[in-house]
């Protein structure tokens, strides 16, 4: 730890003794600055602001001796004491303090995960206090002392013990002003003025208590101390600074808080000294109003800020410096007469408080001791110097009460006769009704809530019904769509939104063969909503069943957002066909293809598909002379008819066809084959071969057997075919065109096959057909 | 209890064969009733629950998944991130017990590391017709790490007992962050993997 920090440590000296519970954390939030971590284990605050700089500002802007008013020069009389420094330390103390709160606004620095479940429930929880709590009387002393920058002296115990009392208090919140008036308090933060002073109560409270916290402003120091078996119920301690003036810098005034959790009860308690001189009222109002604003705590649930007000108790002690507007003589002749009725009633603070000028809901209990202020030192007499100050209730201890909270009961406000400073201490005692928790009813309760919000949680999930979760398409054919519908309902009370979601793993949300419309959507309650889906079987999907032999079904997921997961299976049996499938698979299959007879391993290959066969020989005997065969297009109807003769061996006969369904049938047929009759991994050879006749002969003698005999035979067909060009008006290169897209195609894999071909392959393409139909010889 | 009513957020998983009670058990310790004729499950459905123990709170995301062989493969899905599991069988099927087998040691080689798994053997309201020892399943459980409790979603006997046993063994670790909500990720995020504490 550097120098700096060593000094801003001091300076706010924040003392946490037995910190062996978390309020660390919460003493760090609390004083507004950026905070490092410390390694220390005792708390400590580091301040990020530059030291440096601020100091320079407020000594070159507030002091220099000078220029000092009446007013101040009149302060440093009072105060007896050299101002200059004083004023530079607290200026420096006042503009860190006051800047530092306006340039970190605690709320806006950082965006953090809140769980917003548990504040919830510990919100509804808090509002049924009173169900799992019982009040419980326990005792709270507050003192005040402005001890003049006096050092301890005399034993503590008239002020502090209360014989008249018969149980010990349970807190003991001390306050001090002017506790250390030196120069090098003010300049170093030096502590050591306090420490004797806070050993000294300990010793008076006598190991009963613990101290919770200390807070030092100055000479301003407030001390806490609890009785020891109240510790553990004691949470969220927190401590805050403020000084007074402009831009604080107005010299020592100002007020330290500490607040803490005291069971289920909470408790704020300000110590301040508030200017001082009998002409000064607004000042102080000001002042206390300064203090009430800049004081600020962070609630530890939502991490918000809260001020002095969000407590249920609410005690203010300290030298707050009203006066009695009389003449010496009257007030010290009441005085002697214990005449203190007529004196308060025109006290200045009493006066300003009827007004509703400060400490706005705040009481006092009834004074019935004599002021307090100002004795010469070490005596019983008042001020018997030449200014003659005109006794006051200087020292005064108020309390104010949370709206919602029960109030307290007075125990005792009164003085002791200390003597060693110009002040005389004050104490008061109250009775708070402290809320504690039953823990079995707390429990009971807590579960109750958090039933009550799974309930809740539960019952507004979306809810639907879905007409079916099994879906079977029955029979499908190749090519031929197949649709059928699911209608999903909204059965809950919100809005359901969903949507088909891809298995674990999974890119793509179902098989291909499958069409799903609509893939999401939103019901309003009651709405129903009608799912199409569709199976649909073309040349890239028919292998996986003709080939693969896979079997038709699928198990689709349907997501409700933020609810169930609903699964679909699908089935169909796919009707096997010689479309969509290899020649390879159709030469060693004698029988016809839909009987699914499984093929014997023995089997002799045909040379060529008996399908292929089939429609060509048919062509052959009844269509070679059909004008604007091959141009002109088929018959869909017909062609599946055509199909199902293909797959099933009935003769052609049994249906009415044209010559063109049939001619495009042939077509549609080459099309179909998984892999054409010249192979994927011949494809880039076939068009750099087109350009020459005998390249092409070399390439198509180097097909597989079967391919080989289905061009050669294909071929051959063609030839024929152009040898009736009279009556059927083909071209060879009309026919080379239309064959060569069939029979010559890239892999489906490729990019090639996402573009449609350029002029120039198709050319290609085309000529390697049309060498082989020109030059008959090239076959053979 | 403490003031530190801090809520842990776990996923749970139900698996086992069809039409061993697995919605029932969920119904039961959820909503506290029970069908006698409830409907199988064909999806994955969703509930939460929580459980208060003495110094935290549990909320589980339950994920009761469809027990049907064919849906086998979409388990994943959801006991993947889980970090408890609830693998049912019925007493009166030794099948089913079998098929628990299989469950725990999927979970086993393929589930959340550490996963806290309890075996719950079902119908104890049908112990006449037992078919399953108590002691052999015991053993199972014991040879295994896995919590065991015979239950019976119709008398609610150890269902909530269950649970509460399942919450106290799962890790209470300040990296356990509530989850993303309900739902299936769809890019799946494994909860059970240790996480850097985000901010404070």
């Amino acid at each position: 730890m550097n120098e700096t920090q060593n000094m801003e440590n001091n300076i706010e000296t924040t003392t946490l003794v037995n910190s062996t519970d978390n309020n660390n954390n919460n003493n760090n939030i609390n004083n507004n600055v950026v905070v490092e971590p410390q390694s220390n284990t005792t708390t400590t605050t580091t301040t990020s602001v530059d030291n440096l700089q601020v100091g320079t500002i407020s000594i070159s802007d507030q002091s220099t001796p000078t220029t000092a008013t009446p007013n101040q020069q009149q302060q440093q009389e009072d105060n007896n004491r050299g101002v200059s420094n004083e004023t530079i330390k607290a200026s420096l103390d006042g503009l860190k303090h006051n800047s530092l709160k306006t340039t970190f606004p605690p709320n806006s620095q950082h965006h953090q995960y809140i769980d917003v479940n548990t504040q919830w429930i510990t919100n509804k929880l808090k509002e049924r206090e009173s169900e799992f709590t019982e009040k419980r009387g326990m005792s709270i002393f507050l003192g005040t002392w402005n001890v003049n920058g006096k050092k301890p002296s005399e034993p503590l115990d008239p002020w502090l013990k209360d014989p008249s009392m018969s149980l010990q208090p349970d807190i003991y919140a001390i306050g001090f002003q002017e506790l250390d008036l030196t120069a090098e308090a003010l300049l170093l933060g030096d502590t050591t003025r306090s420490l004797p002073w806070e050993q000294h109560i300990l010793n008076t409270l006598q190991g009963d208590y613990v101290k919770l916290l200390s807070k030092q402003l100055v000479g301003i120091l407030l001390c806490v101390y609890v009785k020891k078996e109240h510790k553990p119920h004691i949470a969220n301690v927190q401590s805050d600074i403020a000084a007074v003036g402009i831009m604080g810098m107005m010299g020592n005034k100002g007020g330290v808080a500490i607040r803490f959790s005291f069971y289920n009860t909470t408790i704020c308690i300000i110590n301040s000294h508030l200017n001082a001189h009998m002409d000064n009222v607004l000042r102080r109002n000001q002042d206390m109003k300064d203090i009430a604003k800049n004081i600020k705590f962070i609630n530890e649930s939502d991490h918000s800020t809260i001020n002095i007000f969000d407590h249920d108790q609410l005690f203010w002690i300290g030298d707050l410096n009203y006066r009695i507007p009389l003449p010496d003589g009257e007030v010290k002749e009441k005085i002697k007469k214990k005449d203190f009725y007529n004196l308060f009633l025109v006290d200045q603070l009493n006066q300003q408080m009827k007004a509703g000028a400060v400490f706005e809901g705040f009481q006092e209990p009834p004074i019935s001791f004599a002021p307090t202020y100002k004795y010469d030192a070490g005596t019983e007499e008042y001020d018997s110097s030449e200014k003659k100050r005109t006794p006051a209730w200087c020292d005064r201890i108020l309390w104010k009460t949370h709206k919602k909270a029960e109030n307290v009961g007075i125990l005792s406000y009164k003085r002791a006769e200390l003597i060693s400073s110009d002040h005389r201490p004050v104490s008061a005692s109250f009775v708070i009704k402290i809320k504690v928790v039953i823990p079995d009813s707390k429990n009971r309760i807590y579960q109750e809530i958090v039933k009550e919000l799974d309930k809740k949680e539960n019952d507004s999930m979306p809810d639907a019904n879905i007409s079916t979760n099994m879906v079977d398409f029955e029979t499908i054919k190749f090519m031929q769509p197949t649709s059928r519908q699911l209608v999903f309902e909204n059965i809950g009370q919100v809005i359901a939104r969903f949507q088909f979601i891809p298995k674990l793993d999974e890119a793509i949300l179902c098989k291909p063969w499958l069409k799903i419309s609509p893939l999401a959507g939103m019901m309003i309650p009651k709405e129903k909503v009608t799912i199409d889906l569709t199976v649909y079987v073309d040349n890239l999907t028919s292998g996986l069943f003709n080939v693969g032999g896979e079997s038709m079904d699928d198990i689709l997921i349907l997501h409700l957002e933020n609810g169930k997961d609903y699964f679909i299976s699908i089935s169909g049996v796919f009707q096997r066909t010689c479309f969509g499938n290899t020649l390879e698979n159709l030469v060693r299959y004698p029988h016809p293809i839909r009987n699914n007879i499984p093929i014997p391993p023995e089997q002799k290959k045909l040379s060529i598909p008996k399908e292929l066969w089939r429609i060509i020989d048919y062509i052959y005997y009844n269509g070679l002379k059909e004008e604007g065969l091959f141009i002109k297009s088929g018959v869909t109807k017909e062609m599946e008819a055509i199909r199902d003769c293909l797959d099933t061996a009935e003769p052609f006969s049994s249906i009415n066809f044209s010559i063109h369904s049939m001619a495009e049938t042939l077509i549609r047929f080459l099309e179909s084959l998984v892999e054409p009759v010249i192979p994927f991994n011949m494809y880039q050879q076939a068009l750099d071969a087109s350009s020459s006749p005998l390249s092409c002969k070399t390439l198509v003698s180097h097909l597989p057997s079967v391919n080989y005999n289905v061009f050669f035979y294909l071929i051959s067909f063609l030839i024929e075919t152009l040898s009736n060009q009279k009556e059927n008006d083909l071209k060879p290169d009309q026919l080379a065109i239309i064959f060569s897209t069939v029979l010559l195609r890239p892999s489906p894999q490729s990019q090639l096959s996402q573009i449609p071909p350029d002029a120039t392959t198709v050319k290609k393409k085309a000529d390697l057909i049309l060498h082989f139909l020109i030059s008959k010889d090239l076959i053979n | 209890m403490n003031n530190n009513n801090k809520i842990f957020q776990f996923k749970l998983v139900l698996l086992g064969e069809a039409a061993v009670g697995k919605s029932s058990l969920v119904l039961r310790f959820v909503r506290g009733h029970f069908l006698d004729y409830q409907e199988s499950t064909i999806g994955a459905a969703f509930l939460a629950q929580t459980v208060c123990l003495n110094d935290t709170t549990v909320k589980f995301e339950i994920w009761d998944t469809a027990g049907q062989e064919r849906y086998h493969t979409l388990a994943p899905m959801y006991y993947r991130g889980a970090q408890a599991a609830i693998v049912v069988y019925d007493i009166r099927s030794e099948d089913s017990f079998e098929r628990a087998i299989k469950w725990v040691k999927e979970l086993q080689r393929q589930g959340s590391p550490n996963i806290v798994i309890a075996l719950a053997g079902n119908k104890l309201d049908l112990a006449a017709k037992r078919k399953v020892e108590t002691a052999e399943a015991q053993q199972y459980a014991e040879e295994n790490g896995l919590l065991f409790m015979e239950t019976s979603a119709k008398t609610s006997q150890n269902v909530n007992e269950l649970f509460v046993e399942i919450a106290k063994k799962l890790p209470k670790t300040p990296t356990t962050r509530p989850g993303s909500g309900r739902g299936v990720q769809i890019n799946p995020i494994d909860n059970g993997a240790p996480k850097k504490k985000c901010c404070n």
